[in-house]
C-alpha cells in the first residue's frame, strides 16, 4: 500500500515537471517493479508491454475508427447533419444552439473523438450562430458540451481503450453508449431551453423552413444513417466484431469522401498520416499505463483497496459515488485518456467485487461502469481549469475568451451531473440494449 | 533550408509514407476479409495475423512522428507553478529522461528481435516470421531517441527551446 502510494506521488512529480505522461508512468512502472522484483525481469517486462501492445488484434479497432472520423470529419457530413438539424429546430428560441446539439450527436455517431467531433462541428456550427447574433457563451457552450458525446456515442476509442483494459466485451459496451447518449442530447437540449429562458437574448429564433424544405435537408444525412446503422447495427445484431465493423466503417466514410470529390491523394496522404500518429500517440500512453499498472498489481493496490472497502461494509452505490469524486478530481489535472488508464485497472476489481443485488447482473456490471466512467470524463472535458473540448474551442474561436466559453458550458456541466446520477442509479439505462443482445 | 529542417522533412515523409501505406493495407484488408465471408463465404485465411503485424508497424513508425510534432500528451497544468528560470533547465531534463527510455527500449527490443530470429518465432497460421516486426520497432523507437535527442540538443543551443510534450490533442 505504502509502494502504491509512494509510486503515485513519483508519477504526479514526473507529471509536475512536464514528463510526457506516457514516459512518466512508464518510468515509475519500470522502477518499481525493478525494486519490487529485479531489474532484468522489469526489462523483459516493458519490452513485453511494449510489443504485445503492438501486436493485440483487439486494438486495431482505434486506428481503424479514427480513420473513418477523420474521413467522415473530410467528407463535409457534418454541414449535412448541421443544416437537417437547422431545417428542423432553427425557427425555435435557441434553435441553432439546439441544433448544434443534435448534429454533434450525429456526428458522435460515427466518430470516436470528443476533440474531434468538438472541434469538427465548431468550423460548422459557430458562424451561423454568430450571424444570428447568438451569445458567444451559449454559442461555444453549445458546441464544447455537445461535442463531449462523441466518446459516448458508438464508435467510441475511450470505451475500447476500457473494454481492453478491463476484459469486457466491446461490443456490447459500444451498444450500451446508444441510451446514456440519446439522454445526452435530450438533458443539453434542456438547457439550451433553460439559458434562453433565463436570457432570452442569448439565442434569438432563426428562420422556419417550410416542411418541403426540411425533407430536403434530410437528404444529405443518409451518408451518417448508413454508416451508423452498417458500423453499430452490423455490431448489435452480431454480424461483425468490432475490427470488422471499424473496418467497414472506415472504408465507407473513404468511399464517402471519395464520391464527394472531397480527397485529393495529397488529402488522403493526410488523413492517413494523422491518423498514424493519433493511433501512436494514443497507444504509447497506453503502453505506459499497462507498464504502471503491471507494478501497482504486483504492489497489491487493488487487492488490499477491494479488502478494505469490503470491510467496511457500506452501501456498493457509495462506494461507486465516492469513486466518482476520486474522478472530478482528478480530472482537474489529468486529460481524460490518461485519468481512464491510471485509475480503471484500480478500481475494476474493486467494482466486480461489490454486491448489487437485484439491480444489475453480475456479468453486466463492468459494462454499466464503462458507461459511467465515460460520463464522468466527459464532465471532465468540460470542467475547469484542464477542460479540454473547451481549450480546442478556444483554439478555433480565438476572440471568445476562456471565462465566457466556462460560463456558457456551465448548464451543460449541470445537465451532466443529473444524467450522470440518474445513469449510476438507474443502471437499466445502459444495460436495457446490451441485455438484449445474445 | 537548414540540415536539420531537411532531416525533419525526409523523417515525415518516410515514416509517414510507410505507416500511411500501412494504415490503408490494414482498411483494405479488413474490408476484403469481411466481404469475402459474408458474400462469398471465402475469408482470408490468417487475415487477423497480417492486422496484427500491420498494427504493430503502423504503431512503432508514427512514434518519432509523435515526437516530432510534440504531440506527447502531457499535463500543462503545473507550468505556471515552475520559475520562469528553472524553466528551460526543466524542459531540457524532461527531454535528457525521454531520451533514454527511449533508448534502453530501442536496445530492449533490439534484443528481442536477435532473439526471435534465434528461435524463428512465427505467427501461428501463416507462419509469418516475427523478427521484422521487432526489427521495425527497434528502428522506429531508436529514432524516436534521436528525435527526442535532437529537440534537446536545439533547445540547449538556444533554439526555439521546445518542450518535449504538449497538449496536442
Amino acid at each position: 500500500m505504502t509502494e502504491s502510494l509512494l509510486a503515485f506521488a513519483a508519477l504526479l512529480g514526473l507529471l509536475a515537471l512536464q514528463v510526457p505522461i506516457a514516459f512518466a508512468m512508464g518510468i515509475v512502472g519500470f522502477v518499481g517493479f525493478g525494486l519490487a522484483i529485479g531489474w532484468n525481469p522489469s526489462l523483459a517486462m516493458i519490452t513485453t508491454v511494449t510489443y504485445e501492445t503492438g501486436l493485440a488484434y483487439g486494438l486495431s479497432v482505434v486506428p481503424l475508427f479514427i480513420l473513418m472520423g477523420n474521413f467522415v470529419a473530410r467528407a463535409g457530413l457534418s454541414d449535412d447533419l448541421y443544416a437537417a438539424s437547422n431545417a428542423f429546430l432553427g425557427h425555435r428560441r435557441g434553435g441553432l444552439a439546439m441544433a448544434t446539439i443534435v448534429a454533434c450527436g450525429g456526428f458522435s455517431a460515427v466518430c470516436g473523438s470528443s476533440l474531434a467531433t468538438a472541434a469538427t462541428m465548431s468550423r460548422v456550427a459557430m458562424p451561423p450562430m454568430r450571424r444570428y447574433g447568438y451569445a458567444d457563451s451559449l454559442a461555444t457552450g453549445s458546441i464544447a458540451a455537445g461535442g463531449t458525446l462523441g466518446i459516448l456515442i458508438p464508435p467510441s476509442v475511450i470505451l475500447v481503450i476500457f473494454g481492453i483494459m478491463t476484459e469486457s466485451d466491446i461490443g456490447k459496451l459500444f451498444i450500451a453508449g446508444v441510451v446514456p447518449g440519446v439522454l445526452g442530447v435530450l438533458f443539453y437540449l434542456a438547457a439550451v431551453r433553460f439559458t434562453v429562458m433565463r436570457n432570452p437574448a442569448a439565442g434569438p429564433p432563426g428562420e422556419r423552413l417550410s416542411w418541403p424544405q426540411r425533407l430536403l435537408a434530410l437528404r444529405g444525412v443518409w451518408g451518417v444513417i448508413a454508416l451508423f446503422v452498417l458500423v453499430i447495427g452490423g455490431i448489435y445484431g452480431g454480424v461483425f466484431t468490432p475490427t470488422e465493423a471499424a473496418g467497414i466503417g472506415a472504408c465507407g466514410a473513404f468511399f464517402f469522401a471519395l464520391l464527394r470529390g472531397k480527397l485529393s491523394p495529397r488529402m488522403l496522404y493526410d488523413v492517413l498520416v494523422d491518423s498514424v500518429r493519433t493511433t501512436s500517440m494514443i497507444f504509447l500512453v497506453l503502453i505506459g499505463a499497462l507498464i504502471f499498472s503491471n507494478y501497482i498489481n504486483i504492489a497489491g493496490l487493488p487487492g488490499t483497496l477491494s479488502e478494505w472497502v469490503g470491510g467496511m461494509d457500506v452501501h456498493p452505490m457509495l462506494v461507486v459515488l465516492a469513486m466518482m469524486l476520486v474522478y472530478v478530481v482528478l480530472g482537474c489535472v489529468l486529460e481524460s485518456l490518461s485519468m481512464i488508464l491510471l485509475t480503471v485497472p484500480v478500481f475494476y476489481p474493486l467494482v466486480l467485487g461489490l454486491d448489487f443485488g437485484e439491480l444489475i447482473e453480475p456479468d453486466l456490471v463492468l459494462i454499466w461502469f464503462g458507461i459511467v466512467v465515460v460520463v464522468i470524463t466527459e464532465i471532465s472535458l468540460i470542467t475547469p481549469p484542464v477542460g479540454l473540448n473547451v481549450f480546442v474551442l478556444r483554439g478555433v474561436q480565438r476572440d471568445v475568451t476562456l471565462g465566457t466559453i466556462f460560463r456558457g458550458v456551465t448548464p451543460f456541466w449541470v445537465a451532466d451531473i443529473f444524467r450522470l446520477l440518474l445513469l449510476i442509479f438507474v443502471p437499466a439505462f445502459s444495460l436495457w440494449l446490451p441485455g438484449l443482445m445474445n | 533550408m537548414s540540415a536539420s529542417s531537411r532531416w525533419e522533412k525526409y523523417l515525415r515523409y518516410i515514416f509517414g509514407g510507410v505507416a500511411a501505406a500501412l494504415l490503408f493495407a490494414m482498411m483494405c484488408l479488413t474490408f476484403a476479409d469481411v466481404v469475402l465471408r459474408y458474400v462469398f463465404n471465402a475469408p482470408i485465411p490468417g487475415a487477423f495475423e497480417v492486422t496484427e503485424l500491420l498494427l504493430a508497424s503502423l504503431m512503432f513508425l508514427g512514434m518519432p512522428l509523435v515526437t516530432l510534432h510534440r504531440e506527447h500528451v502531457s499535463v500543462d497544468l503545473f507550468d505556471r507553478l515552475v520559475p520562469r528560470a528553472l524553466r528551460r533547465p526543466c524542459d531540457l531534463l524532461v527531454q535528457i529522461a525521454c531520451t533514454v527510455c527511449a533508448a534502453v527500449l530501442c536496445w530492449r527490443m533490439w534484443h528481442k528481435a536477435m532473439e526471435s530470429r534465434q528461435y524463428g518465432d512465427i505467427t501461428s497460421v501463416l507462419e509469418l516470421p516475427l523478427t521484422p516486426v521487432f526489427l521495425i520497432g527497434s528502428l522506429a523507437i531508436g529514432v524516436m531517441a534521436l528525435v527526442f535527442f535532437a529537440l534537446m540538443w536545439r533547445g540547449a543551443s538556444g533554439g526555439d527551446g521546445q518542450r518535449a510534450g504538449g497538449a496536442g490533442r
